[in-house]
């Protein structure tokens, strides 16, 4: 199984707490999405891996979110205030919303939004496979 | 008083369409600072966002020049990582449209026999860089993640800045593999393997 980076994002238009159920197969950390300073921060919460279904906090007007290499499942409590996007790690996120609650006097969220949970990982550039030259040192 | 020779590599994105990990050349910055103040002899190349393979190569060929006993050798690379998978079966590092295998990696190493070699990957499958190879002579490897796991852009960044720090502080590379294992970022970021596995007990990027 090749390994698979999956980003989710959860945007809360809430004036509450949200608390979508998250099931992953690897330990997973939560991050926050800063409206001022560094991009991003982990919040100090993580999950082991297969663990039972867990709640995932997303304060009101915030956004949060986690990488997890493997496919979740996730149930979203309140859809009509609670957005969910998952992409694959080399993908964008989808256009910007109108910034939730916390970002309102953000003047870069456009930026922060699209650099969050940026994953260093890349597409190959060129095929190549596993040689049929062994190196062989003296 | 040791010599010091670097390949420092920052590529912030390998294309169009991947995001641009902006803090690559921040991070070869301050590894270029950090070395040329704590080594007197320091002969280090610097590769950009232009960078390709050919590059890599040439510099490692310039560094095999004129080696001696008390080299150390630093490869640092701040990018994005490439999985091995299924279609691709090398870790690489991504250059500009182009990349840098792990084979690759092994191949340009084997001049290096003589000197301590300490090679940084700090990207995404970071750890599968060194997989291919003996790697019998001398050599730390220091990954950001492991040969199937990815890392954050800001954890990334922290990644520079904990390795300076620590040897500021003249811990071991065993000291500060186990800080990297206490610290939950996501259960398996930052690693550091070193050949001979004693060599973990050295000061790291001792002057």
């Amino acid at each position: 199984m090749p390994p698979r980076l999956l980003r989710v994002m959860f945007i809360n238009f809430s004036a509450n707490q949200e608390t979508p159920t998250v099931t992953a197969q690897d330990t997973v950390a939560e991050w926050r999405l800063n409206p001022t300073g560094t991009y991003e921060s982990l919040t100090g919460n993580s999950h082991a891996a297969n663990t039972s279904p867990w709640g995932f906090h997303v304060p009101a007007g915030g956004i949060n979110g986690f990488v997890s290499m493997y496919a979740v499942t996730i149930t979203n409590p309140n859809p009509t205030k609670l957005q969910i996007l998952q992409v694959n790690g080399k993908d964008p996120w989808p256009p910007p919303p109108i910034p939730p609650a916390l970002f309102a006097n953000c003047s870069d969220f456009a930026t922060r939004y699209a650099q969050f949970l940026l994953a260093l990982n890349a597409s190959p550039a060129v095929s190549t496979h596993r040689p049929s030259l062994i190196i062989v040192e003296p | 008083m040791a010599r010091l020779r670097a390949i420092l590599i920052g590529v912030p994105t390998p294309d169009a369409t991947t995001p641009a990990f902006a803090a690559a050349d921040a991070i070869v910055e301050r590894m270029d600072r950090f070395l040329k103040s704590r080594f007197e002899d320091a002969q280090i190349v610097r590769l950009g966002a232009a960078t390709r393979k050919q590059d890599v190569l040439d510099a490692f060929a310039t560094m095999a020049t004129a080696l001696a006993d008390n080299t150390r050798f630093v490869v640092l690379f701040a990018g994005h990582g490439i999985a091995a998978q299924e279609g691709h079966e090398l870790e690489a590092w991504a250059l500009n449209g182009d990349e840098f295998t792990e084979d690759d990696l092994a191949a340009a190493l084997v001049p290096f026999r003589t000197t301590d070699n300490i090679v940084i990957s700090d990207c995404c499958f970071g750890g599968g860089m060194f997989a291919a190879g003996h790697h019998e002579f001398p050599l730390t490897s220091i990954a950001a993640a492991g040969a199937d796991g990815f890392v954050i852009a800001s954890i990334a960044d922290q990644l520079i800045e904990e390795i300076i720090a620590a040897a500021t502080g003249r811990w071991t590379y065993a000291r500060l593999a186990e800080q990297f294992r206490t610290t939950a970022f996501t259960g398996r970021a930052f690693e550091i393997v070193t050949r001979p596995p004693g060599n973990m007990e050295l000061e790291i990027l001792a002057p």
